[in-house]
């Protein structure tokens, strides 16, 4: 009997077990965790630091109205250690199996790469705001809401061609695919108008000396210099190339503050084609933005801090709200992935904090407003607006 | 392709630049390991300290010749430390040599670390030496790389006649090529092993300082050159100065000259294939000094 | 759950390299800079031939230990030459070229960006995806490894790798090939390393060079040493300890930045500590684990045990030298040198400081090639046999500063030197065990009863650096029995201790004699010389200038005033 009676009690326990999760369906939100996997230590920390902070600032003003249809947005942030794989999947299968986000926000090319296939296992959504590798297209759950380098490099060729004359062309690539995406796409434009590449030199991500590549372009005369790297290494390389007594224009894919301050005077007319964020512009969206973060951190927001932003703020809200509208529940493992695939498929237009619509397609690309960049002081300056595939200037 | 004079000379400059960079920080490490025979990894952390010492004093108003000055005595001071705090207490206990080498590297990784926390990983400038192209025929070079020469080879010809000349340089060439004799003799080991420890790790100070000036100051910069400094010796031969000077030109020449036939981003690839190279046909180093 | 069989996984692939590397630095002293590399070879070659060629999950494993035993065999043909400082250099120089190559050779490595897609491995059908699908191969390989190592590590292979650790020279004087242990480790670890390199790229699924950094190579020579060099179990604690408490500190409420700088901090701070107060590591080499204590046999040892079968002592030569020359420089240090030891005689080389006596012994056992000359063992040509070949023809010798292997127990230190081990044959170790185990008894009584002769069977098993001086001598000539070779060349066994041990030595070396066997002795003390010997040779200036019994030699004026300098009456 009193076993009966023990046996009885332990069904009903497991009872509740199974029955206490399954009848708890939030009808009016809860929590929706959202996992960011960035460089918070290494070389690379300056970039989590701007990236936490925008996707930080957008949870916050989500919060604050009182969630998307409910639900209030919850950052969790790993550290990839500016790059190491290994890391990037510890912190990854910490975030999808104990924390059990339904959407990871990434940086790097390698780190994202690394955690993609879990992320399929998981059904978990991955959205990248800074890696610009051309591995990254065509992976399931991936989406990149930057513009890959190589197709922001030929509308630089194109204006180095037609405005700056450029005859011969000389590259100078981060060697890894993002940098080699750059130089094949800038090979390929100037193989159509018409310009030559005289000589094309990798280097090292991180490179800090610049003088056996730069001698062996010299070597070759150029009359324009196209770079395809980013970040810090901008700045050396544009640095190095004038004291080395290459004097002709200098054109690239990236610029950041950081890069300018050590390149210093050097950087004077370095013109780059890029989706650039730009921190004054009039757009209401950019505006909400940029006022925040500047009353929050006292500076204005960085692109980086802007990309993440943007992904908390125009493409999580909006997905959100289509899953909510539907009946469903957004924090379900599976929910975002296949509403974002949805989404993608009918053409949604999502905004983009850099005004107006940015364009997602299936492949993890995204059609952002471009335009040509040239450096004027300390700041940049637009020169020419890119529209359908076409530079005005 | 043919070979091109013009980049011939460019790369060979280069070379030189970096060879002459090499040839301090070879010689800075160089009189350590000949004298104490530890492998000093911490030179690394010492380069940093310095480094980082340049930067503050110049981002305080102080100047850039301060600056040098307050690098190459905190670069002593750091090595000093360590000897003191670190390698004699492990002497000591008659620690092995593995042992005395990994607690310099527990060192560097522990020092690396503060230096993150209080620093942050970001690179600091090291501001106040007008930078110029200057532009001599087909070859070009900065005002940067003519001080990193200058001084370069100052010091290391300093340091040539110091050893050759002063009682304490002998005393310390003593120790180097044989030390139960140099005791004998009564030289005292402890003070010779100080003397070195001052001496090596203000030359390496100076060396962090030029990088700095080049390449800014950041928590992880001190590896890369000490790696040179170590091919610089080994290539040059233990023990022998003139060795690592010759060591450090070597590598320099031999990373930038390659560019005449590899691509530039090979450059760090070069270097330890010629090491291993010299590891593996000439153990002695190119000068041929045998080790003992 | 899943992320916590995650970190587990994690720290069974680290600790499968950390054994790997354990046998190279623990067992044999050879440090590795490289093994990050190594690592990142074998992950390469697994991930490309799975990916690009499509090869299956098992062979995989098969191509990564494959490959990574030949990088290793790369690094060792330079190594062989090189030791202390040059190998780590060598191995970091490796570490740096292959690391470079990753980076650099996009073509090949995709560089930076890595290679991905990397296929799961399928077992019955379905393809592993999870840390808990993954887990009991991992684990799996893990004990392989663990036993691997283990076999290979605590037995006569092991205590000669231990031996080539604590002295080489002194390992080539008992009759070892360090080239041919050298080579076997070296490719040994290689292909543990290729085991957990292969397993590594089919979990991750995506490889990067940023794995196999040269701070990776240095985390493993740090978990190594701080798990405690020479014991597997240390290393397990210690991957235990520095993989997986780290990924607690993920948990913690606090700027991850600043979490793994301390983290690196305290890593770093404990390497010094370590190296300054408890340089033998966590679970230090002669932890009681799992270690018999040494039952001494109660049959007592008589000078039977030295009398090598079919040796008589009847005095014809059993070692002849003729005309041997060699110069250092402008020094000549040697110089038509003719010399026979007859059988079952002591035979003394005696002179001043600097004549060169020591020099002899080298020219005789091969340690120095003479430039001129010829030597012969019972009438056979040993002038260039490398030094333990001439112990295993035969010849054997001690050394000056008595050399023996300080962190070994007594026991091994003289088991290791007996020759014709089975135990030493790595196909023996693994494919006949029973032979092996054997042999080891068998061998382990003969060391003890060369122990019982010198009287110091009670002390089997203590560290042989703990003893005294005197001590140390007699087991060293304990050692230099066990190597059976006939000719027995001592170099200066009484010097250095007091007069109770020079007569306990001199009575011992007697015994060997008597047994049999042929001994010469280079010595300074004079009494002890004209005690024992039978006949002896002076040297001067590497010369010998006069032969004849103890107290002839003694007698002659011109001599004595050589030996002692003029001043002497």
């Amino acid at each position: 009997m009193r076993r009966l009676l023990s046996a009885t009690a332990l069904i009903v326990l497991l009872a509740l077990l199974v029955a206490v999760p399954a009848g708890r369906v939030p009808a009016a939100g809860g929590t929706l965790k959202v996992g960011m996997i960035l460089a918070m230590t290494g070389p690379g920390a300056f970039y989590g630091q701007v990236m936490s902070r925008g996707a930080g600032l957008a949870a916050e003003q989500i919060n604050q109205g009182g969630g998307i249809e409910g639900w209030k947005v919850e950052l969790l942030i790993e550290d990839h250690k500016s790059g190491d794989a290994d890391a990037a999947v510890s912190g990854g299968r910490k975030l999808m199996d104990v924390d059990k986000v339904p959407v990871i926000l990434t940086s790097y090319s390698a780190p994202t790469l690394a955690i993609q296939p879990l992320a399929v296992e998981k059904k978990v959504l991955l959205l990248n705001g800074g890696g610009v590798g051309s591995a990254l297209v065509g992976k399931p759950n991936l989406y990149n809401t930057r513009m890959l380098s190589s197709q922001t490099a030929p509308f630089i060729i194109e204006w180095a061609v037609k405005k700056l004359g450029a005859r011969r062309v000389a590259t100078l690539f981060w060697n890894d695919t993002a940098g080699q995406g750059v130089n094949a796409a800038m090979k390929a434009t100037c193989a159509r108008l018409g310009c030559q590449v005289v000589a094309e030199e990798p280097h090292d991500i991180g490179a800090k000396t610049y003088s056996a590549q730069l001698a062996r372009i010299k070597a070759r005369r150029p009359d324009v210099l196209a770079l395809g790297n980013f970040g810090d290494d901008v700045g050396y390389a544009v640095n190095q190339a004038r004291a080395l007594g290459l004097t002709g224009p200098i054109v690239g894919v990236e610029w950041t503050p950081n890069a300018q301050k050590i390149g210093g005077d050097a950087m004077q007319d370095y013109t780059i084609a890029v989706d650039r964020f730009d921190p004054a512009a009039s757009d209401p969206n950019t505006r909400r933005f940029v006022d925040a973060y500047r009353a929050r951190h006292g500076e204005a927001p960085e692109f980086y801090a802007a990309n993440y932003y943007e992904h908390v703020q125009h493409v999580l809200r909006p997905l959100v709200q289509r899953i909510v509208k539907r009946g469903g529940n957004p924090a379900e493992p599976g929910a975002l992935a296949a509403e974002m695939a949805r989404a993608v498929q009918e053409g949604f237009a999502f905004q983009s904090v850099y005004g107006g619509p940015m364009q997602l397609g299936a492949d993890g690309t995204v059609a952002k407003p471009m335009g040509v960049y040239t450096v004027k002081g300390t700041e940049l300056t637009l020169v020419g607006r890119i529209v359908g595939g076409k530079i005005e200037g | 392709m043919d070979l091109d004079l013009g980049l011939a000379a460019q790369l060979a400059v280069n070379g030189l630049i970096a060879g002459s960079l090499y040839a301090l920080l070879g010689v800075s490490w160089g009189l350590v390991f000949a004298t104490t025979r530890i492998f000093h990894f911490a030179h690394a952390l010492t380069l940093t300290v310095a480094a980082y010492v340049a930067v503050l004093t110049a981002a305080a108003g102080l100047g850039l010749g301060l600056g040098f000055a307050a690098a190459a005595l905190a670069g002593s001071l750091c090595g000093l430390a360590i000897e003191l705090g670190v390698y004699r207490p492990l002497r000591r206990v008659q620690a092995t040599q593995l042992n005395i080498f990994l607690a310099s590297l527990g060192l560097l990784i522990a020092g690396e670390s503060v230096l993150l926390i209080l620093f942050g990983p970001e690179a600091s400038t090291l501001p106040g030496f007008p930078l110029e192209g200057i532009v001599l025929g087909p070859v070009a070079f900065t005002t940067i790389e003519a001080l990193w020469m200058g001084t370069a080879w100052a010091l290391v010809g300093g340091l040539v006649l110091w050893l050759r000349l002063t009682r304490w340089g002998r005393a310390i060439r003593a120790v180097a090529s044989n030390p139960e004799l140099a005791q004998c003799v009564g030289v005292d080991r402890a003070r010779v092993f100080l003397l070195v420890f001052a001496v090596g790790s203000g030359l390496v100070g100076i060396g962090g300082a030029l990088l700095a000036l080049r390449d800014t100051a950041s928590p992880f910069m001190g590896v890369t050159p000490i790696l040179a400094a170590f091919i610089a010796v080994f290539l040059g031969g233990i023990g022998s100065i003139p060795g690592a000077v010759v060591g450090g030109v070597v590598l320099g020449l031999a990373e930038n000259m390659g560019g005449l036939v590899l691509p530039g981003h090979w450059q760090g690839v070069i270097a330890f294939v010629v090491l291993f190279a010299v590891l593996v046909v000439r153990p002695a180093g190119l000068l041929g000094i045998a080790p003992r | 759950m899943e992320f916590w069989l995650h970190v587990l996984n994690w720290i069974l692939l680290l600790a499968t390299l950390g054994v790997s590397l354990n046998l190279l630095l623990g067992y044999a002293g050879l440090v590795s800079m490289a093994h990050g590399a190594l690592f990142g070879v074998g992950a390469y070659a697994a991930a490309l031939v799975a990916r690009d060629l499509g090869v299956p999950f098992p062979l995989t494993v098969l191509v990564a230990v494959a490959v990574t035993t030949t990088a290793a065999a790369l690094v060792t043909f330079p190594a062989l030459r090189v030791h202390g400082e040059y190998l780590i250099l060598l191995t970091l120089a490796f570490q740096m070229v292959i690391y470079g190559l990753m980076l650099s050779w996009t073509d090949l490595t995709a560089g930076r960006t890595g290679i991905s897609g990397i296929p799961r491995p399928r077992v019955l059908g379905a393809a592993l995806t999870t840390p808990a699908q993954f887990l009991p191969l991992i684990a799996l390989a893990a004990a392989v490894a663990f036993a691997i190592g283990w076999r290979i590590g605590e037995s006569p292979f092991g205590r000669v790798l231990k031996a080539l650790r604590d002295d080489e020279r002194a390992t080539l004087a008992i009759g070892k090939s360090v080239l041919r242990y050298k080579v076997a480790v070296f490719a040994i670890s290689g292909g543990l390393a290729g085991i957990a390199s292969a397993l590594f790229a089919h979990y991750q699924a995506f490889i990067n060079p940023f794995s196999f950094t040269l701070d990776r190579s240095i985390f493993l020579v740090a978990l190594v040493v701080l798990g405690g060099t020479a014991n597997l179990l240390g290393t397990l604690v210690g991957a235990v300890l520095f993989v997986g408490l780290p990924e607690v500190l993920r948990f913690l409420e606090a700027r991850q930045d600043i979490v793994d700088a301390v983290r690196n901090l305290i890593f770093g701070g404990l390497l010094v500590l370590f190296m300054r107060f408890r340089p033998e590591g966590l679970l230090p080499e002669h932890s009681r684990l799992g270690r018999r204590r040494v039952v001494v046999p109660a049959e007592p040892a008589g000078a039977a045990v030295v009398a090598r079968a079919g040796s008589r002592g009847d005095g014809t030569p059993a070692l002849v030298a003729q005309g041997l020359g060699k110069h250092f420089g402008g020094i000549r240090a040697a110089q038509d040198l003719s010399l026979a030891l007859p059988r079952g005689r002591i035979t003394a080389l005696v002179g001043p400081n600097g004549a060169g006596k020591t020099t002899v012994f080298n020219l005789l056992t091969g340690f120095l090639p003479p430039e001129s000359g010829r030597v012969s063992l019972a009438g056979r040509d040993i002038t260039r046999l490398a030094p333990w070949r001439a112990v295993r023809a035969g010849l054997a010798r001690s050394f000056q500063d008595v050399r023996l292997f300080e962190r070994m127990t007594v026991l091994d230190n003289v088991m290791v030197a007996i020759p014709d081990q089975p135990g030493e044959r790595l196909a023996a170790l693994f494919f006949a065990p029973r032979r092996v185990a054997r042999a080891e008894r068998a061998n382990r009584d003969k060391a003890l009863r060369y122990l019982a002769f010198v009287g110091l069977a009670h002390r089997a098993g203590e560290v042989a650096g703990a003893l005294s001086f005197g001590e140390q001598k007699l087991v060293a000539l304990a050692r230099l029995l066990a190597t059976e070779a006939e000719v027995l060349l001592l170099d200066e066994p009484a010097s250095g201790v007091d007069a109770h041990w020079v007569r306990r030595m001199l009575e011992l070396i007697r015994q060997c004699a008597e047994a049999g066997r042929t001994v010469c002795l280079v010595e300074h003390n004079l009494e002890a010389v004209t005690a024992v010997a039978d006949h002896a040779y002076f040297m001067e200036a590497g010369r010998i200038v006069a032969e004849g019994t103890p107290a002839a030699l003694m007698a002659d004026p011109r001599l004595a005033e050589i030996y002692f300098g003029k001043w002497r009456p």
